[in-house]
């Protein structure tokens, strides 16, 4: 019997070491930077942690829909409000969920906007496990950095300093022109919501609601990820929790897309003809809400400006572009 | 005895067949060996040995061979 | 949490032992709940445990293993009951009659076990080969200029039939021989059909191998915890830090072969020799650590195959259990027929002692490969891989007094280091072609490759930006190497007959523990998961 007792306390120690060193290994892998050199992956989602502190009131969270669709600058140059764009091509909700916790160390957004596409994206439970898992052990997300690792991973303090001038839009001025026909058909399907997913939309509004931020879900145009049966079942999902829910696709007076000029691939993203009609939308509904404030003449948002300069330039834009119809 | 250890000799020579007890388990008899063996055998004591019998238990050794013709003698 | 979500993605979340729902909630829970529970009900969780690990992997498929089962257990039954028949009709009969009185009732038993062989090979025929039959057929009819089309059948596989078939089929022809005593409960032939480690990958266990271990079931031993532990997690390293770190680089040659040229194919072909053998002993060493942590004693499916001398010896070694098992009830059955013994005593005659036993050797051996390279796959290369192995043993068989009086004459030390070293190096180019057959995508793919590996031979190919192109960087590289040589000299040590995990257990606590936190810390900083990765399901799984 006695034996029994040394053997669980064994066990027991034998845990917690375990998890000393890995904490310690983990304090070590994580990126000290958000460059590109630091840590590869969706760099320019990244670019929110360089941000300074409590600065970025809006945070947007989803796939490539959203990083075609929306233009945080526009929003910054016609109302002042602050705005950044966390998507990563096919982001899972459980990738979601790392961006909202990172976000929300150093910043406190009063509006978190979640792009619906990734509601129907498929994930086991062996991903959500192990991710979940990476927000307590860094080591677990970071574990490839060894490859490039130095001295000044142990010592230097983490200090974030890569800015995206574009607040997570990657620009695209291709186009090719989507066929309609089915697009948006009529239907009175519901499309499936795994439980997996529901589960992440739930923890990550009560995650909102805890920090004082009021979480809507968005749909952005797009003729092939979208339709009515998803319409449907998001619109039901939506009541029954409680959040807003704007579907751009059924907005079609308020946001005229021109499927054969706005889309830089058949439909499946908008370029930024579309980009800015949908954006113009976003801004009334944001304005509408009376949560934010201007910014514009604050002269600590200063660098605001600054970056929409970049973004103008770098593109080879005119400011009037905001302006287009 | 003896005659079984000349017949292993004379299938493949170069093994301690006195000693040896792990001959299959020590690859020292293939399995085409071993059907060299069964047939000499089985002409030679006058049994049959069904497949069922050909297990490395039965021919690991000399011994446990002459053990197994025993048996398969009597029935 | 919504418990429905723990059901979601059943048949795809727990395929392997190192996925994370696996490894920190199923095993562990399955572990408290074991040595939680009274001594009496613990083999009674085991069946639970592996039904509800078939349940994840494979849903409601689960009902195929239950029938499987139950057929089995029948099957049985009624053999034992027509031995005992016979037992009680022979009794009273004079010893010289005995022996025809008992014909009759062997020919009854062996109905049923022909009907037993029959039920499980046939379902397993019709599932994982109609559509290469049908497929055949309709390219014959094609060929005769028919305009009949057959459809192609689709059947949804359980998972791990291919193993538990060859499990449910030994045990029915065991109880025919008398090896084994029918069993008549029912719960413990249905543990041993379903044991969890075991069902996806193997190792085929008899019957006599570990049914009664696993229903003596007893409390979990500390040191065969820690023991079972060490062998997962060296397990563990070979998979995710060798196997699945080659997985980008074997995928990308072999899907696009035709952009490559010898020298990389020559490199697909020995990478991906390593990265099976390493994906597959390396689930079996997690198959034999888990089974330990239960206190028992699982068959060894792998024995450091590649310091095999020979093609022979590589297949006592590689995949042990199966050909154990064609070795068991194909090839001995079937040079034990009358007709072959007859043709073995007539040939040993004309051909002398060392060729006689292959002619009816080399049929049985033909039975043997055509079924193994079949059991792999339906597909035309799967055959060929077979031939492949068949003609090489058999023509290892021919040369062998060729061979050894060649070594005579020139007075060469077939037992030196030397030549054992080139019989060694030999063997494996002869596996790493084989395998380059095995994975190509078809035969016809297969033969093209094998033939640019002479014909588009140029070293320039192998440069650090061929490798990026593969997914591969420097560092890759460098901790693929170096893990293949930590393998290596455990394999090396082992072979020279000295057991490491028996030398750690006498070291003290210090040592035993720092080897584990070097495994788990290896395999957490240098394992081929998470960003950037896809998960790589277990190999042989899909056989």
């Amino acid at each position: 019997m006695q034996s029994k007792y040394i053997h669980t306390a064994k066990a027991i120690l034998f845990i917690m070491i375990f998890l000393i060193i890995l904490s310690g290994i983990s304090q070590i892998l994580s990126p000290k930077d958000n460059t590109k050199n630091q840590w590869k992956h969706d760099y320019i989602a990244y670019g929110v942690l360089g941000e300074p502190e409590n600065t970025v009131d809006v945070l947007l969270l989803g796939d490539s829909e959203l990083y075609s669709s929306i233009v945080p600058l526009q929003l910054w140059e016609k109302y002042g409000y602050t705005s950044f764009s966390c998507s990563s091509k096919g982001q899972h909700l459980w990738y979601t969920t790392q961006f909202l916790l990172d976000t929300f160390k150093h910043q406190s957004p009063k509006i978190v906007i979640l792009e619906t596409d990734m509601i129907f994206r498929y994930f086991t439970m062996d991903n959500a496990l192990l991710h979940s898992t990476e927000i307590l052990f860094p080591a677990l997300k970071y574990h490839d950095r060894w490859k490039n690792i130095s001295f000044n991973d142990v010592i230097a303090p983490v200090d974030y300093t890569y800015l995206h001038s574009g607040k997570g839009y990657i620009y695209s001025d291709k186009i090719a022109p989507a066929k309609t026909g089915k697009y948006m058909k009529p239907s009175n399907n519901y499309a499936e919501i795994t439980p997996a997913n529901e589960t992440y939309v739930k923890m990550i509004q009560s995650f909102c609601s805890n920090h004082g931020a009021k979480l809507v879900l968005m749909s952005t145009p797009s003729t092939k990820n979208w339709n009515m049966s998803k319409h449907n079942s998001i619109e039901r999902f939506a009541e029954e929790i409680g959040v807003d829910f704007i579907d751009m696709n059924t907005l079609r007076s308020e946001i005229p897309i021109d499927w054969k000029h706005d889309t830089r691939d058949k439909g499946d993203h908008l370029n930024i003809f579309g980009a800015i009609k949908a954006t113009s939308y976003l801004g009334m509904y944001l304005e509408e809400t009376e949560l934010l404030s201007s910014h514009k003449d604050d002269p600590a948002y200063n660098s605001w400006n600054e970056a929409l300069d970049t973004f103008l330039r770098d593109n080879d834009l005119e400011l009037s572009i905001f302006d287009s119809r | 005895m003896e005659r079984l250890i000349e017949i292993l000799e004379d299938i493949r020579p170069g093994t301690d067949y006195e000693n040896c007890t792990d001959l299959v388990d020590g690859h020292f008899l293939s399995s085409l060996d071993i059907i060299a063996l069964v047939a000499e055998l089985e002409d030679e004591y006058d049994i049959t040995v069904p497949a069922v019998e050909i297990v490395p238990a039965n021919f690991n050794s000399a011994a446990a061979m002459m053990k197994m013709i025993e048996r398969l003698q009597e029935e | 949490m919504d418990p429905t979500f723990l059901l979601a993605g059943c048949g795809k979340d727990m395929t392997s032992f190192f996925s994370m729902t696996f490894l920190f909630l199923f095993f562990p829970a399955c572990l408290l709940v074991y040595s939680i529970v009274p001594k009496s009900w613990k083999k009674y969780f085991l069946l639970f445990a592996s039904y509800l690990f078939y349940w994840f992997v494979s849903g409601t498929l689960v009902v195929y293993l239950i029938l499987s089962t139950l057929s089995v257990f029948l099957l049985g039954i009624w053999i034992d009951r027509i031995q005992m028949q016979m037992k009680e009709h022979i009794k009273e009969l004079p010893k010289e009659e005995r022996k025809i009185a008992k014909q009759k009732f062997i020919h009854r038993q062996q109905r049923v076990v022909f009907l037993g062989v029959l039920l499980h090979i046939g379902f397993l025929l019709v599932v994982k080969y109609s559509g290469f039959f049908v497929g055949n057929i309709n390219l014959l009819l094609s060929l005769s200029k028919s305009t009949v089309v057959l459809d192609i059948p689709q059947f949804a596989m359980p998972i791990g039939i291919s193993f538990f078939t060859l499990q449910a089929v030994s045990y029915i022809i065991d109880v025919y021989h008398g090896l084994v005593k029918c069993d008549r409960s029912f719960f413990r032939l249905a543990l041993f059909m379903s044991f969890f480690p075991q069902i996806v990958e193997g190792p085929i266990c008899r019957y006599s191998q570990t049914a009664e271990q696993l229903w003596q079931a007893g409390p979990i031993k500390y040191n065969d915890l820690t023991l079972g532990l060490q062998r997962m997690l060296y397990g563990m390293m070979k998979k995710i830090v060798i196997a699945d770190r080659l997985n980008p680089l074997v995928t990308g040659i072999f899907d696009k072969s035709n952009s490559y040229g010898g020298v990389i194919i020559l490199l697909g072909a020995v990478c991906y020799t390593i990265q099976l053998y390493m994906d597959f002993s390396g689930v079996m060493d997690a198959v034999a650590g888990i089974g330990q942590i239960f206190g028992l004693t699982m068959p060894e499916n792998f024995e450091r195959p590649f310091f095999s001398r020979s093609i022979s010896e590589f297949w006592k070694r590689w995949h042990i259990s199966l050909g154990a098992w064609f070795r068991d009830y194909i090839f001995y059955p079937v040079t034990s027929t009358k007709r072959m013994k007859q043709l073995t005593s007539s040939a040993r005659k004309k051909l002398g002692n060392h060729f006689g036993p292959l002619v009816a050797g080399g049929i049985a051996l033909f039975c043997v490969w055509f079924c193994n390279g079949l059991w792999h796959g339906a597909a035309w290369s799967f055959i060929f891989f077979g031939m492949y192995h068949f003609t090489l043993i058999l023509l290892e068989s021919m040369t062998a007094p060729a061979a050894a009086a060649f070594n005579a004459r020139l007075h060469i030390n077939t037992d030196g280091k030397p030549y054992r070293f080139m019989q060694i190096i030999r063997t494996t180019i002869l596996v790493v072609i084989g395998e380059l057959f095995f994975r190509a995508n078809g035969f016809m793919a297969g033969l093209s490759l094998f033939r640019r590996i002479f014909t588009s031979l140029s070293i320039n190919e192998l440069s650090l930006q061929t490798f990026h192109k593969l997914g591969i960087d420097g560092h890759d590289i460098l901790i693929v190497g170096i893990t293949v040589i930590i393998v290596f000299i455990v394999s090396l040590i082992n072979e020279k007959g000295i057991s490491i995990r028996e030398t750690l257990a006498k070291k003290n606590i210090v040592v035993r523990w720092g080897v584990l936190y070097a495994l788990i810390f290896y395999i957490i900083i240098f394992g081929a998961y998470g960003f950037g990765y896809l998960p790589v399901d277990p190999m042989y799984a899909q056989f």
